[in-house]
Formats: C-alpha cells, structure tokens, sequence
C-alpha cells in the first residue's frame, strides 16, 4: 500500500470514527439507564459482589461462572445460563481502575459502539478484502439502521434503544471471529485466535454466537458444491450415452440395469472424489468447530442438561420467539427497514445487488457470504413460518430468533460493501470508456477533426471525475447519516432531561436505599410493570428497575426473564399476607396515591417514597406436598395461577413439580398435564379438563400449617444461600421445608449437616422433604455444578497443554 | 395467403370489438383505470378493491389516459355504458396486439428450431440426405391456427380479458431465451407476471431452464449458477422499476398483498371451470367453498394443492434432467403440463385459466417435429430407433402422425375450451351469446365437457410420463410417497381417532364484526406483527384457539365425520373491561349449546358437545350487552373427536 493511500484510509478510519464519537458523545453522560442495559450493569454489580467475597476468602472463583442471582424473580442461577465472563472482567476491572462501575461499564459499551467499524474494518483485512472494500464494510457497519429490530443499528444499544450491551459486546468481536474462522478455512492460519476471537464472542453473547456457528459449515458447502453438482452431471451423461433408446416403450431392463450399476458407480466416484479434493478443508471446519465448542463446554453441557428449570415466557412477545414471518421480512426487507430505515434504501439495493453479484463471480468468499445470507434471511422468518422445522437446530426450540437479523445485517453489509467496492472499481474503466465515447460522438458531432486526447488532458478528466464522485461519495454519506443525526439529537436531548429527573428524585431514593441496606434482608415490592410500577419512578425510571440494579431483591421487575417464577409472580396480589409470606416481601415501597394494606408498617418516608415493613415467615416456608404435577415446564402457569387461588396455598399446600420422566413416586396423587388446560389423572388414566375438574379443589388439605407445629428460627442468608434452624413437633407424612428460592438442581441442602434430596415445589421453589419431628439446623447452598467445575479444569489443563506447546515451539523458532 | 388469413382474423377482432362481453370485467377496468389515471397506483391499490398485479394498472392508466384525450371519463352515462366503443375498443385492442405479437413470436421461434436443426445436421456426419424442412410454413400454418382459434378469438376480443397480454409476453420472454437473451428475457418475463399473475406459474420452471441451459458440463455448474443469479438480478432490477411507487413509498406491504390476495379471492371448488373439481361439487363449483373436506380433514383445496405440486414437480424434472438438445422442446412441454395442471388440479380455478395452452401447444408440436427431424440426423439416436435401410419412410410417417394426432388434440381442446368460456359468459350474461339458454339448460352439457376435458388433460398427462419422464420414474414416485406421508401425517389423529384440533382446519366461511378469525392468536393480531398476542382468557394461556371478536359465527364442513367436539371459551384478556357476549356452538343451524353471559375478568369455560352427523359446525359468539366494542373473545382448545 502506498503511503497516500495508507494516509486516506487513516483519515477515512478517523473520520468515521469521528463522525460516531460526535453522534454518541451524549451516551458518556448517562446517570441511569432505562432498558436492558440496567440489567447488564446488575449482572456486573453482582459480579463485583462475588469478587469481594472471593478476595474476602468466602466464594471460589467458580461463582463468576456459575451463580445464583437473587435480585429478580425469587432468585435464579442466571449465570449458569447467561453472558458472565466480561461482566466479571469489568467489575475487575473497577476495582482496579478510579471510576465507578457504573460509568466504567458505561464508558466500555460507548467505546465499543464508536469504535464497531473499526473492528469490521479489521476483520476486512484479516479476509485480505482490498481496503477501499472494507473501508466501505466499516461504514456501512455504522450506517445502517432500523426501527428498533435488535440488529446491530444503534437502535439496538443507544439510550433511547433496546440497551443491548452483550449484543453489542458480541457483535464488536464478531467481524474479527468471523474473518479468522474464514481465513483458518482457507489459508490454515490463525486456528488459536479463530478460537479465541469466538469464543469472545460467545462469552458476550451465545446467541450471536450459535448463529455464527451454524453458518461456518456452509462454507465447506460452498467448495463442495460445484463438484457435487459436476459429478451428477457426469453421471448424468454416462447414463445418457450409454442408454439405449429404444422407441417410446422400449425394452431396456438390461440397460436400465447397467445405469443403475453406472450411477452407483458414479456417486461413489463422486463422493471419493470430493472427499479428496475438500477432506483438508472439512477437517480445518470440523477441527475448528470442536476446539472452540470445547472451549464453551463448561457453558454448553450444562446449559443444555439443564434447560428444564430455565422460563419459556408467555409475556414475551409471540415474536421473540417466533420471529416474524416470511411477509413481514420481505415487507421490512424490500421497504429498506433492514439497513436504512427512514431514507431512500441505498444500502439495501446494494445488499440485493451484491447477493447476487456474489452467485455470479468465482471469489469462494463472496459465494460463501451470499448463500449466508440467504441461510440467516430463510431462518430469519423463524418459526412463524418455518414450523417445527427450526426445532430441528438444537437450542433452537427456545431461541429468540427474532435475533437472526443480527446475521443477516452481518452478512447484508459485506454484500452491500462488495458491490459498492465492484462498482468503484469499474468506475476507472467506465471513465475511459466514457472518454473515448465522448470524443467520438462529440467530436464527430461537431466535425472536428484530427482532435485526439493527449494523456494530461485524459489525466484532468479523470481526476475531475473523481472529484465529482468523491463530492458525491461525501454527500451520500451525509445523506445516509440524516436518520441517525436525527435519532441521536433527541437520544441527547432524552438522556439530559432524564439525567436531570434523576438527579432531583435522587437524594430521597438514596435515603430509602439507605435504610434498605441496613435491614435484614428481604424482598422489596414497588409495584410491576402490569400494574402502577411503571409510573412509580426515580427520575423517568421505575423504581424496581432501579432498585434491582442497585443490587436489592425485588418482585415484579423483569416478567421476561429466565427464573421460571418470573411469570407466575405477575399474579401477586399486593393486597393478601399470603403472597408477601409466599414470596418473603419484607418490605414495600409505595407511591403516595397507593393505599397500603393493613398488614404493613410505615418505616420511611422521603419525598413521593414511602418505605413499609412487612412481617413475613422469612426465606423458609414449612407445608405439605400432597398433589404432584408431571408436566412440561411450559405447561404450569395456568395451574400455579389456579393454585395461588385454590385453598390449597391458603393451607400451605405445595403442590410437587416432575419434570422427569419417572414414574410417580407413590406418595401422593399424580397428574399428569397434557397441555396447559388439560390433565390426565394418573389414577384412572383419564383425560380431564381443568375448567371442569379443577384438581386442586378436589385435594384440600385437612392439615394447616399456620398453627405453630412448626417453627423457623435463626433465619439468614449467607453469601451463597440461607440457613435457618426448624422445630418440627410431630411426625407428618409429605410435609416439607420450601425454601423460597427459584429451584435448580446446583442448590445443595443438608438437614443436620447432612445432605438431603429437593424437588422442585409450587410456583417453582426449592422443596425438601421433612416428615419426622425434631430439631433441624437446615443449610441451603447454590455451588456451580460439578460436572462445570470438571469441564473447567479440563480445558485449563488441555488449553495449557497447548499453550505451552506453542511457546515452546515460539521459543525455538526465535532461537533458530 | 397467410396475410389474406392474418387479415381475416384482425378483421373478425375488429367487428367484434362491440360486444361488451364479460360487462364485471370490463367495468372494473373502467373503475380502476379511472382511479389510477386520477390518484395514481398507490391510491389504486390503497383505496380501490384492485386485485390485479401492478403492472396492469400502467396499462389501465394508459387507456384512460388516451380516452381522456379525446373524450370524457367523467360523462358517466357514456363512460360507464357497456357499449362504450372507444373504451371497448382501446382495451380490447390490446388483446388484438397481443394476439398478433403471439403470432409474430410462433413463426420466430418455429424459425429459430428450423435453424437449430439445420445446424444440427450440418454438424452430424450424416449418410442421410439432408430433407428440406417445411417447419416455416408449417409454423405460418399454426400461427394462424391460433389466430383464427375461436377459444383465442371469444377469450380477448369477445371476453374483454387480457389473457393474451400475459401470454404474448411469455412468449416473447421464451423467444429471447430461445436467442440466448437470458436478461431480456427475464425483463420481458417479469413483465408478464407483473401484468397477469398467472404466469407466476412459470417462475420456477424459467429460472430452471436458464440454470439448466447453462449448465451444459462438469465445470460449468459456475455458469448455470451465474447465468441464473444475473437473470434474477435483472428480474428483481425489473420488478423494482415496475412496482417503483410502492418502493419509493414503502408501502410493500401494499405490494405483497396485491400479489398475494388472489390466493383466496374466490375460494371456490371451480369458476366455471369445467374441471375435475366441477365434477366434485356436483357441477355447483361456484357454490361450494374448497374448504369443505374432501379427504379425512383435508380439504379440497389442500388436496388440489398437493396434486398440483406433485404435477409441478414432473415439470420440474422435466427441465433438470432434460438432454441439451431437447431442453427448449422440454420446457415448454413442461409449461403446458404446469398450465393444465392449475386449470384442472387446484381449485379455484376460472374458466380462462387454459388459456396459455392455447399458445403453447403450436410451438410444442413444432419443436416436437424439429425434435423428430433432429433424431433422424442423429446416427446414435438412429441406430437405436430405425433401421438403415429404412432412411426416411418411418420418420416421415412418425412425423404426419405426431403432426395429425397433435392437430387434432389442438382442435379438441380449442372447441371445449371454448365451450367452456361459451357457456360461461351464458350463465353471467345470457345476452351476450347467441341462443339465449339458463343454467338448468346446460348443466348436464357442463359436464360432458368437463368429462372431455378432463380426458384431453389425462391423455397429455399419460403421455408426458411415458415420453417424458418414464426415465425418472423412480424420483416421481419418490416424491409422490413424500406428498401421500405428508397427507397421511396430517390425517393420522383423524384415522387414529384421536382428537383431532379444529385449529387443523380452515372454515368454509365466517361473518365477524372487526377484523377476521385468528388462530393461536388473540383476535388483535390481525392487525399485524406488533399486534401480535397470546390467546388468554384472564391471563389463562392458551396455545391453541381461535380470536375472534363479536359478533362473529365461524363454520366449518364436518361432513358427518365426528361424533364429538369440546372446547374452551372466554373473553379475551385484550378485550374491553365492559365487554359480556355468549357463546353458542350450532350443529346444521341447530343451537347445540349456548353459553351464559361472560366477561373479562371470567376465567375460561369448557363444554363439548354430541356432533354426531352434524355436516356443518358454526361457532358463534354474540354481544350480551348494547355494544360489542372491544368483545375479544375466543374459542380455546376447540377439538373434534371422530
């Protein structure tokens, strides 16, 4: 590269990165957030808190990988399931550097997004693209936008947007992990950082991820093709010349014998010989995959192992999971609301253009990078369209698939960039095309003769031309740009007002969040979203956002989320004891128009806060467990509504959850869910109705657990449970200790120190069978599963290995 | 004596330009074409009930605005009578064109065969004589034969369609393929799919065929792939230059539904087509809706649609596997099978519908000819097919019988065509035939003519497979043991009797206040994705069901097949807070049950109820109160049991 041209790209980089600090300048001033990135700084928050207490000797280094969060819906290992390794990596690193966590996770999530078309820009030249092409592919990658579709647009991560910082986290990495895994594929380089770079991606967001995963294969596809389809064509043709035609009806078993000898023949040939010509770059595919699922494992196995006692939301949109279909794709996608929404749909032309540019030139990369985006546009449709199908993609039955547009821009945007970038380069030839055609027609016209072009008068032509498309060029880009100035002129203006809300309602809310913190520990209700919660705010925020980011346990907030007691505590009702026992609501805050119940006790009250107390039976809950469902996970809100307002949860009656497959345990009556309103009792095998047959009014509880033959004392939580001592004065059969914590299997509880079998109890608790009288000091602890640990150690130790390996072998090379 | 012929038949168009023919079809051409001239395209197909694709519009506008230049739309009296010459006159001098581009493009691609024969034989080393063909004149002969063909001449000029319009640039896009244009081509095709939808039938089988013609060996799949993605390329630079004020406005939504509402405009066993389906109804094509069930809980539109797939995909290996030197004769037989298949197989079909045979089936026989010249010139074909002693005798014979029999089935097939429109535009308008006669008259006559046409399509049918595919017998019945599983996976509840979901079903009609039936969602989803809501009554989910909104009464066909049906109902968690309805489940128009008075915050209900030879289901939901403002409500769960 020359050095003008070396000298464009930098101010060309720095204009663009320019042009994206100016445009996000605002977001470096953010107070408080109103989306999901309040739920991204939590997860940090509680990261933070999980390195204090392994620095204070109390928690393994596993936590950050494997932990239980108490702060929304009873509590839930969110960590065993979700984004963990940068959220441990920025609370580090906030105690390391002197700022805030808040502001260092804000001025990380800022920087990555101004800094994204560099790391395209990266990933072109890892791919070896001509520059002029990637520059392009790093524009483009800031320039497009949507309406809010979750792509990679700043609608996805802006304040004003969707918040999506581990999307943005992914996304920053995958262009570099893309071109790596592509450049391993094709020049047998970089397999270690083809891995690394993934697994970043992975770490920040395993959706995006999987995504990405499911399209590397299609590069081999891409080699394979032309062979496969060359081969059948052969066999084809040797079938043809050697089948005899013998009239319309003809006699020709034999030959039509011999043809099927030939064909199988033929597709063995076939098969040898495209084993031969791409066994090399379908074991570089396959070697690459398995390194880096094996770098994931201690994530994947036990994502998917325990995939039970994760939540299937019915409050999330039906397109989240499902995504939109092929008309409204196609509406968005030919209305330009993929790439430019709010302008005319350049980038989108492009893009289609390029799609088919790429079928059409022999560069395996640009073939590879069209049948991508068809691949993630068809999967785009999602289940709405392509059924049961989709379930097919493991992990993908519960995937929010509205989420493939994030590939499908991905990949959009390298063709859009190709067909720019083809475009400009013809654009020399077609000047001096246009030269001589000008001359000759022009010249003739006017009959001028002996007139020729003399190469400085070729040269000014040219070079104007240029300028001309350069000032074009410049005005393109400031068109593009118009709907994002737009968006992040009131993104600014927003930020500002709700800065300023914050700050007046801040001083009350940090009384009550200090009174908070000196109280024993226990739920705080401050209304849900269905409900006055959302208006109850800290500047323009609701308080149970703010609260839960501030690392206090709430209720209501967060009705999506993964703890499978997420949807059923939408039907808390604020006005029964029942449900503040149910889900140990020690405290409430309410707004000055919300008349407490009787039941609270007034404790504060700072400006619009009022703090109330709640006396409630604590983190462990004493009942019977007389009725076992057997059910599908998806397949218990209705009855868990239905229970809340049967006698049964007056009576302390927990109904047992199975989501196994074993038979029933012979204790208690089974049921069996065939769907969420319909049962088979396992009794008499009989399919019953529950708005006929509602099986919770049939099996009332003689026994009540509210007269003091039980008693909880001691209560605590500990940094990594609760603990609390039981008095148990008689023998009672199906009786139970619930702890109030959202069941999963890595929660250990001993009873006298020893350990003892739980089971998953209405809503979703942790249950543990306790039937004889006595004294019981009941200790409950979540440790990251064993089966992690183990993986764990093993990649350390394999990943080592290799490690060690290559310096080694780095080390003799310098010494050679 | 070709133009003394030629001249005929224009002047028989001209004289016949009067008749006001189909008076509906000719109206909604003024209607429309009056709107697009004034308000343009997107107020056409924003506020007008225009069903036709975009491009037609263009053509619309230009003829009003060609009317407006010498007279005004706007005397109604004048504009809108049915004998509006100048209006009849620009329309149907369309067609008139179109039938004389069709003519036009016959003798060119006949040429264009007798020229790859030719060249053929020139290449061979042969020890035959080099006969003279006579395709030139034969295809001046064919020419005329459709432009003289009464079902041609009734379809456009008598009619008032455009068949011809969508037919002729078909053809002309065959044409340019035929010259190696493949990107004219598929101008020229995109075209014609965007002015008559029905060509959308051949989009599969002309981006095959340009694949397949370019992909001529081993190495050049790249070429084939390459050839293709051009030709979409310009096919989709084509389509966005068309439909432009829709991409400029962003309204594909718009779009996609004028190029998708025709699915179930006239949801019909037949439009006076007299077809198999005629035959089915019981000759009441335009009174019995294809839904009604025809094969355990397949309906007859679900059945004709997999006939129809499994003729379509014949049509396809047609093309695939086709030799290089029959590919051209291959692709258009495999477009005349697909053109029967949707006149005869899928239901909804118009009388009209055959038309494009009526174009194809001269260019088939003559690419036939030349295909049979061609193995006469071919010592490999020869050897296996005649003897050398015998040089031309059994081919000239093969020829005249190929060339009479086709003949013949051309004639056939025009007469009951053309019966077919004749009795047609009877039954809608008895004073634009000759001999006035009703319904009950010709009935009877209906059905022999379907009969025969149901034949003529059989014996093209049999003949396709034992010419065409016999080699291929293996992955036609492949992918017919794939149709037939996926018929038996969806009726194996029903022969199982198991419950069998309602949802599994479509309705043969429904009648509701706002918006339309929704399954598996609330009755809000109608309005669109961001609309889109789980079915609950009170926040009790569901996953199956059916949104509907009061007053609404959905009915299904039972066809006497179950004996019981159970459901959940209630009003719908979206619905207004005041809303009360009841609901009532009718057997033959007889109350099998009636709900109490529900509202919002009810939990679900459940009943079922004894359908045991009940041929019609309807469920109905009617407001209890003074308003149905808001009555979301739903059926939840609805099941059948045989």
């Amino acid at each position: 590269m020359t050095t003008i041209k070396r000298l464009f790209v930098l101010i060309s980089l720095i204009f663009l990165i320019g042009i994206n600090f100016y445009l996000y300048r605002n977001e470096f001033k953010v107070l408080v957030d109103p989306n999901d990135n309040i739920f991204q700084y939590a997860l940090i928050d509680e990261a933070k808190m999980i390195w204090k207490n392994i620095f204070a000797g109390k928690l393994s280094l596993f936590y950050l990988l494997d932990s239980w969060n108490e702060r929304w819906a009873e509590g839930f290992a969110l960590s065993n399931y979700y984004s963990h390794l940068p959220q441990a990596v920025i609370a580090f690193l906030s105690f390391i550097l002197p700022t805030s966590s808040f502001q260092l996770f804000v001025v990380i999530r800022t920087l990555m997004l101004i800094l994204l078309p560099l790391m395209f820009f990266w990933g072109g030249t890892i791919l070896h693209l001509p520059v002029g092409f990637s520059l392009i592919l790093a524009f483009f990658s800031q320039a497009i936008f949507t309406d809010g579709l979750y792509g990679i647009d700043v609608s996805s991560f802006l304040w004003r947007g969707w918040g999506l910082s581990a999307q943005l986290m992914a996304v920053f990495f995958l262009p570099v992990a893309f071109a790596y895994a592509i450049d391993y594929f094709e020049n047998k380089k970089n397999l270690g950082k083809a891995i690394f770079f993934n697994f970043l991606v992975a770490s920040c967001h395993f959706g995006i991820f999987s995504l990405a995963l499911l399209g590397y294969p299609l590069y081999w596809f891409v080699s394979v093709i032309p062979d496969l389809f060359g081969n059948l064509y052969n066999s084809q043709l040797d079938s043809r010349f050697r089948h005899v035609r013998r009239g319309f009806c003809g006699n020709d078993v034999e030959k039509n014998g011999d043809n099927k000898v030939i064909r199988a023949d033929n597709i063995v040939k076939m098969l040898k010989r495209v084993q031969h010509d791409n066994s090399g770059l379908i074991i570089r595919v396959v070697l690459f995959i398995s390194l880096t699922l094996f770098s994931l494992s201690y994530f994947i196995i036990p994502f998917f192992l325990q995939g039970q006692f994760r939540n299937f939301s019915v409050w999330d949109p039906i397109w989240k999971f499902d995504s939109w279909g092929i008309k409204q794709v196609f509406v968005w996608f030919l209305n330009g609301d993929l790439f430019d929404f709010g302008r005319f749909p350049f980038i989108t032309l492009c893009v289609v253009f390029g799609l088919f540019v790429g079928f059409i030139v022999k560069n395996r990369l640009m073939k590879f990078l069209s049948l991508l985006f068809v691949f993630y546009f068809v999967l785009f449709f999602g289940r709405t369209t392509l059924g049961g199908l989709i379930d097919l993609i493991p992990g993908f039955s519960e995937y929010h698939s509205h989420r493939i547009i994030v590939m499908v821009q991905f990949t959009g945007i390298f063709l859009g960039a190709w067909f720019v970038y083809m475009n400009l380069k013809n654009f020399q030839v077609s000047i001096l095309n246009f030269q001589s055609i000008f001359s000759e027609t022009i010249f003739k016209l006017f009959k001028i003769k002996n007139f020729k072009f003399n190469e400085n008068l070729k040269l000014k032509i040219s070079n104007s031309a240029y300028i001309v498309v350069g000032i074009f060029g410049l005005f393109l880009v400031y068109y593009l740009e118009q709907p994002l100035i737009k968006y992040t002129k009131d993104n600014a203006v927003w930020i500002e007002r709700s800065n300023k809300a914050y700050l007046n309602d801040l001083p009350s809310y940090e009384k009550i969040r200090a009174k908070l913190t000196g109280l024993p520990k226990a739920r705080v209700y401050v209304g849900r979203p269905g409900n006055w919660g959302k208006q109850f705010t800290v500047g323009e925020i609701p308080l149970y956002m703010v609260l839960s980011q501030d690392g206090f346990p709430v209720i209501g907030f967060l009705p999506e989320s993964w703890s499978p007691n997420s949807d059923p505590e939408q039907f808390f009702d604020e006005n029964k004891i029942e449900f503040y026992n149910l889900y140990n609501i020690g405290y409430s805050v309410l707004p000055d128009n919300i008349k407490p119940p009787d039941f609270t006790k007034l404790i504060l009250k700072e400006g619009k806060l009022n703090l109330y107390e709640i006396k409630t039976n604590g983190w462990f809950g004493f009942g019977e467990s007389s009725i076992a469902i057997k059910s599908k996970k998806t397949n218990l809100l209705n009855m868990t509504r239905l229970w809340f307002e049967s006698k049964m949860f007056e009576a302390g009656d927990y109904p047992m959850i199975d989501l196994s497959k074993n038979p029933p345990d012979g204790k208690r009556w089974y049921i069996e869910m065939t769907d969420k309103n319909n049962f088979i009792n396992l009794n008499d095998r009989i399919e019953r109705n529950i708005w006929r047959a509602n099986p919770f009014e049939t099996t009332i509880s003689s026994r009540s657990f509210q007269d003091g033959s039980f008693l909880f004392k001691n209560q605590a939580a500990t940094p990594n449970g609760y603990r609390g001592e039981v008095k148990v004065d008689g023998d009672c059969q199906n009786c139970i200790v619930v702890l109030k914590q959202s069941y999963h299997p890595n929660w250990q509880v001993r009873l006298n120190g020893e350990k003892v079998n739980t089971f998953p109890v209405f809503p979703f608790y942790i249950g543990i069978s306790l039937e004889k009288a006595g004294n019981y000091d009941v200790v409950a602890e979540y440790k990251p599963a064993g089966l992690k640990v183990i993986l764990v150690w093993i990649e350390i130790l394999v990943g080592s290995y290799f490690l060690g390996r290559y310096l080694i072998s780095r080390s003799k090379i310098k010494t050679i | 004596m070709f133009y003394f012929f030629l001249g005929s038949g224009l002047l028989i168009r001209l004289l016949l330009i009067p008749i006001p023919g189909f008076k509906a079809d000719v109206a909604f051409w003024k209607g429309w074409g009056l709107a697009v001239a004034d308000k343009g395209i997107l107020w056409l197909a924003n506020s007008t009930n225009y069903n036709y694709p975009p491009g037609f519009a263009y053509i619309l506008w230009l003829i009003n605005k060609v009317y407006a230049l010498f007279k005004n739309p706007y005397h109604i009296n004048e504009y809108w009578a049915d004998n509006n010459i100048f209006y009849l006159f620009l329309i149907k001098i369309i067609t008139i064109a179109a039938d004389l581009l069709v003519v036009w493009l016959i003798i060119k691609i006949a040429k264009k065969l007798e020229v790859g024969s030719w060249k053929l034989e020139e290449k061979k080393t042969s020890n035959l004589e080099p006969r003279t063909s006579n395709i030139g004149s034969l295809a001046k002969i064919f020419a005329l034969f459709y432009f003289l063909n009464p079902a041609v001449i009734y379809d456009g000029v008598v009619w008032g369609q455009v068949d011809q319009l969508g037919l002729a640039l078909f053809l002309l896009s065959v044409y340019l393929l035929f010259l190696g244009r493949p990107k004219l081509a598929s101008v020229a095709f995109t075209i014609s799919w965007l002015m008559k939808f029905q060509n959308i039938i051949f989009i599969p089988l002309f981006y095959l065929f340009i694949f397949r013609r370019f992909w001529t060996s081993q190495n050049d799949l790249g070429a084939g792939v390459k050839e293709l993605s051009k030709s979409l390329a310009v096919t989709f630079l084509t389509f966005i230059i068309v439909i432009l004020p829709f991409f400029l406005g962003k309204q594909m939504e718009r779009m996609i539904w004028l190029l998708t509402v025709n699915s179930d405009w006239f949801p019909w066993y037949s439009l006076n087509a007299f077809n198999i389906w005629w035959i089915l109804s019981g000759l009441k094509g335009m009174q019995l809706t294809d839904k009604h069930l025809v094969f355990g809980i397949t309906s007859a539109k679900q059945f004709g649609l997999l006939v129809f797939t499994f003729t379509y995909f014949i049509s396809t290996i047609t093309i695939l596997f086709s030799k290089k030197e029959n590919l051209f004769r291959n692709f258009v037989f495999a477009c005349t099978l697909a053109v029967f298949a949707f006149f005869h197989l899928l239901t909804q079909s118009h009388e009209r519908y055959l038309f494009p045979v009526m174009g194809l089936i001269p260019i088939l026989l003559i690419s036939n000819i030349q295909s049979l010249l061609q193995q006469a010139q071919d010592p490999e074909q020869r050897r296996g097919t005649i003897s050398n002693n015998l040089p031309n005798t059994k081919f000239q014979k093969e020829k005249n019988w190929s060339l009479a029999i086709g003949v013949g089935y051309w004639i056939l097939l025009s007469l009951f065509f053309f019966l077919n429109m004749y009795i047609s535009m009877g039954w809608n308008y008895p004073d634009q035939v000759i001999t006035t006669f009703t319904k009950d008259q010709t009935l009877g006559l209906s059905f022999w003519i379907s009969a025969i046409q149901i034949i003529l399509f059989t014996i093209f049918f049999v003949w396709y497979l034992r010419r065409i595919v016999r080699k291929r017998l293996l992955l036609v019945s492949l992918f017919a043991g794939l149709l037939v599983s996926l018929l038996i996976a969806k009726n194996t509840n029903y022969f199982l009797k198991k419950s069998v979901s309602l949802t599994s079903m479509k309705p043969i009609g429904y009648r509701q206040d706002y918006l339309e039936p929704v399954y598996n969602k609330s009755v809000e989803s109608a309005r669109g994705v961001k609309f889109w809501n789980r079915l609950s009554v009170n926040y009790y989910f569901y996953d199956k069901g059916i949104g509907s909104h009061a007053d609404s009464e959905i009915t299904y066909h039972l066809a006497k097949k179950f004996s019981n049906f159970s459901t959940d109902y209630g009003i719908d968690t979206e619905a207004d807070q005041s809303v009360k309805v009841y609901f009532s489940i009718l057997g033959d128009g007889k109350e099998l049950f009636k709900s109490g008075v529900k509202g919002r915050f009810d939990r679900p209900e459940s009943t079922d109820v004894d359908v045991k030879g009940v041929n019609y289901l309807t469920l109905k939901i009617t407001k209890a109160g003074e308003s149905n403002f808001g009555a979301h409500a739903d059926w939840l769960e609805p099941v059948l049991t045989k």
